[in-house]
Parts: C-alpha cells; structure tokens; sequence
C-alpha cells in the first residue's frame, strides 16, 4: 500500500515541471525575462496594455508539461483522428496566424482617431510616408546583417519582417511578421512594442541633432476648422485609394477607415462604442498572450533575437531622421512655416510621437503648442504604415 | 553584400518607398481638392448667412457700444463682448456683488519670454488641455 502511494507520488514529481524544466533549462531564462517584462510593464508603466498580456504568454509558453505555446497543434493518429486537442493558447494564436486579430485592433484604432488634424494639414500624409523610411533601410540593414554574420542568416522574408518594426505600429509588424517570418513572430513582437514604449528616449536626441533652435522654436498657423462632410468622405477616400493601389494593405487600411467612418457618422454610436472598448480589450487580450506564447525557448533565446533588437533600434532610429529630414525639407520649401519636429511624429505610435514633438519643441519654445499639428503625421504614419506593409507583403510573400 | 541580395535589396527599397510615396502623394492631392471644395461651398454659405439681416446686426451692436462709452474703460481696441466677459469673471472672482472695485484698463499682456500677445485665459486653457502630454 505505502509503496503503491510512494509509486504514484514520484510519477507525479518526475512529471512535474519542478524536474522536467532540466530538460531544457532555458526555459528559467525565458521565465526571467517574462519577468523583466512584467517590472518594465507594471513598474515603468512602458505600454502595459500588450506588454503585460505578452510577458505571461511567454511565461505560460516555457512551462514545462502545460502544453500552452502558440506552437502546441493537436495530434492526429494515421487514420486522422484527433489523439490530443491543441493547447488552449494554440487556438487563440489562430486568429494571428490567419490574420484576424491586427484587423480588428486597426478597427478599435480607427474608432478612437480623430483625422481632422490630417485633413485640415493633407501634406502631413508627406511626412506619414518619409518616416517609412526607417523601414526599408532596416529591410536593407537586416539583409546586410544576415549575410555580414552567417550566424543570423536572415531571409528577404526576415529581413521585411524585421524591417516593419520601423513602422512603429504593433498589429502592423504582427500582421507582417506571422506572414513573412512565423518563427520570429515572438521576438519582432516584444521588439515593436518596447521600442514603442521607449519613443520618448529614443528620439528626442535625434530631433535635436538633426534641427536647429531655430527650427525647433517654428510656431505653426493654426489648423483650419475640418467640415463634418470631409470627415465622413475621408474614410471612403482613404480606402478607396490604398486599396486600389496596394491591396495587400486593404485588410488593415479597410478596418482603420470603418472604425473611423462608425466614429465621425456618429449613427452607429453602439457600434463605436463596442469596437474601442470591449472588442478592442478582448482582441487585445488574446493577441498579447498568443504572441506572447510563440517566444519559447527555442525560438526566442537564438542569435537572431540579439540582431532583431538591435535592428529593431535602428529602424526607430532611422525612421525618426527620415522624418525629422523631410520635415527639414518642408520647413525649407515653406519659408519656414513647418516645424521639422513634427516630421518625427510620422514614425506612427500614436499617440506617443506626437507628444514627444510636442515636448521638445515647447523646450524651445515654451509657448508653442505643436500636439495637433504632430498628430496629422501620426496618424499619416499609420496609414503609412499599412501601405509600406502592403507593399513588403506584396514583393516577399 | 551579394550581388543578388543587393539587387533584391534595392528593388525593395525603391519600389517600396515609390509606391508609399504615390499612395500617400494622391491622398494629399485629393484630401486637399476636396477640402479646397469644401472650403468653398462653406464660404459661400456663411457669407450669404452673414448678410441676411443687416438691420437686427445694426440693433444688436448699439446697446454694447453704449455701455463701453459708459463704463470708459481704457480697453486698447479690445472688442466690447471681450470687456463685457473679462468684467463679468472679475465681479465673479471679486464676490459677484460689482461693488468695491473698478476696472480701469484692460490690456493684452506679452508672454515674458516670447512677447507674444496671448490671453491669459487662452494660455490657461491650452496648459489644461495639453498639461497630460
């Protein structure tokens, strides 16, 4: 009897997570960074709506036995019957792999944006667009890494994937990246959003060296009132445009600019309503953790992880100063009347680049408010965003 | 970097960055027709509003610029609504009875550092507005 028990309770223990986590020990390390992720999200508050949801997929993901990564299929015996059902995480990343959940986020987004700033200002759309520029340039730096460093060895496929976090935009690169590069879903994810999170570090310093006072202290006209009939033809013309002209980008495009129709009709308030809240926090629910999940320990702790954060820098980097430059451009052509800062509101994280422009020209300025001439490039660049996506899934895919 | 990546490379870059460019150069194109449209369909309303009834406009104005010669308060071309309003939120500060007091003058005051001209009801409401970024 007591060694039957003593039989049954050393199953149990040998079972356990407790003894098979020496199996692959880099799950600990996985466990601990979930955990740096969880102080950066609930102590530094650095975008905790995603950033929390994704450290306990992550966590969930690299305990040992649950079977609760992305990556946990159902298995199915020769005859094809079910043997074992998928894990509970593994249904929910579903709705990433088939590209459901960074559509209905854009829905939510475009419930909650206000485009009178871009409508009364279009040449906003200029700067939305220059600050994609980050992305291709880290398209071309993934692509030179990859073959400078055999050990990363990105593809064309990595590289576009890579390259989007320069958009700035999370559902965006997670639209791109379960498309493009699959395995690095994990890691490009954490990579957007911390970046997105650090905007006001990673930028200001570059505003500054690429401006002078001068330029900084620009103080803008006032934006003209927008009339209700463009707000309500802007989503239809938006849609109509990019969808014609890069339909890959449709699927984000189309549900940003219903969002935004349900938003400025101002008839379907229920539906508004519904989309920027319950639907948005359930999706966003489900995205963070089943993205979260995808970064186990033998795809998350890989030398391409180190190259993706680090390129992930870069394309903030570079996305910055390609607007900041264009912004430059414009102050020129202009006579002075655009303020280059704005330029770096282009880079999408809305709206966190646009109160860094803010920031940093009432530094010079204390009198100078530039939030809702920033915001028209802000959300340009999510627009712009959604075409650079479009065009990187339409050449590599 | 090889000769095929580069190519790949730079086909991306400027197809990429040519076609974002178009997407984005046409809707400033139609955003700005549309609104220039706009713009004139709404002027033309509000002018047509604005003359409507020349003679209540007329009526309306009388009484403010009567009580401005009253009150004779030296306001430096500050419209007589303005002073009306300005007075209104100093008796409303002062206790709201309007007794034991007098405003003088009313003046535009220049930002200290900037000398712009901006009130300081509007510079309050901007600071409130913008205070959480």
């Amino acid at each position: 009897m007591f060694a039957e028990v003593w039989a049954t309770l050393s199953d149990i223990i040998m079972k356990s997570g407790f003894v098979k986590i020496f199996d692959d020990p880099r799950q600990i390390i996985m466990i601990l960074i979930a955990c740096v992720l969880f102080y950066l999200a609930i102590a530094k508050g650095y975008e905790p709506l995603l950033l929390l949801p994704i450290a306990f997929g992550m966590l969930l993901a690299n305990i040992p036995m649950a079977n609760l990564s992305s990556y946990a299929e159902p298995v199915y015996d020769a005859a094809g019957n079910m043997t074992q059902t998928g894990g509970l995480i593994y249904y929910l990343y579903q709705g990433v792999k088939l590209g459901i959940y960074p559509p209905l986020i854009f829905l939510g987004i475009g419930t909650m944006t206000d485009f009178g700033p871009l409508i009364a200002n279009p040449k906003s759309f200029l700067l939305g667009a220059a600050a994609q520029g980050g992305i291709f340039l880290t398209f071309f730096g993934a692509m030179w890494l990859g073959e400078a460093f055999p050990a990363l060895g990105f593809t064309a496929k990595e590289a576009g994937a890579i390259g989007i976090i320069g958009g700035a935009d999370g559902p965006t690169a997670i639209f791109v990246a379960k498309t493009l590069a699959p395995a690095l879903l994990g890691s490009i994810a954490v990579a957007a959003y911390s970046y997105m999170a650090l905007v006001p570090i990673i930028q200001p310093p570059i505003m500054k060296a690429l401006t002078t006072k001068k330029e900084r202290a620009v103080v803008m006209e006032q934006l003209r009132p927008v009339t209700r009939i463009e707000k309500l033809c802007f989503p239809v013309l938006v849609t109509l445009i990019v969808s014609f002209l890069v339909p890959d980008a449709a699927g984000l495009v189309g549900m940003l600019m219903l969002g935004n129709l349900m938003r400025e009709s101002g008839v379907v308030q229920r539906l508004s309503n519904t989309a920027q809240n319950e639907l948005m926090n359930i999706i966003t629910i489900f995205l963070g953790v089943s993205v979260g999940a995808t970064a186990t320990a033998d795809r998350f702790l890989s030398a391409k992880t180190i190259g993706i954060i680090v390129l992930g820098l870069l394309a903030f980097c570079f996305g910055t100063a390609c607007g900041v430059l264009f912004g430059k451009l414009m102050y020129l052509v202009t006579g002075g009347k655009v303020n280059p800062l704005i330029g770096s509101a282009g880079v999408s994280a809305v709206p966190m680049a646009a109160r860094v422009s803010q920031k940093v020209g009432q530094k010079e300025n204390p009198s100078n408010f530039l939030l809702m001439h920033a915001m028209g490039p802000n959300v340009a660049g999510v627009i712009g965003s959604a075409v650079a996506a479009g065009v990187l899934l339409s050449i590599l895919a | 970097m090889s000769a095929e990546n580069l190519s790949l490379s730079l086909n991306v870059i400027m197809s990429g960055l040519l076609v974002t460019f178009t997407a984005l150069v046409a809707l400033v194109l139609v955003i700005t027709i549309f609104g220039k449209i706009m713009s004139a369909v709404t002027g033309r309303g509000k002018k047509s509003g604005g003359q409507g009834n020349p003679a209540s406009q007329k009526k309306e104005e009388k009484p403010a610029a009567a009580a401005i010669q009253k009150a004779s308060v030296k306001s430096e071309g500050i419209p007589g609504d303005v002073i009306a309003v300005i007075s209104a939120a100093v008796a409303a500060m002062m206790g709201g009875t309007g007794k034991g007091f007098a405003i003088k003058s009313i003046k535009k005051a220049a930002h200290p550092k900037t000398k712009e001209v901006r009130s300081a009801w509007s510079m309050a409401g901007i600071q409130q507005n913008t205070a959480s970024f």
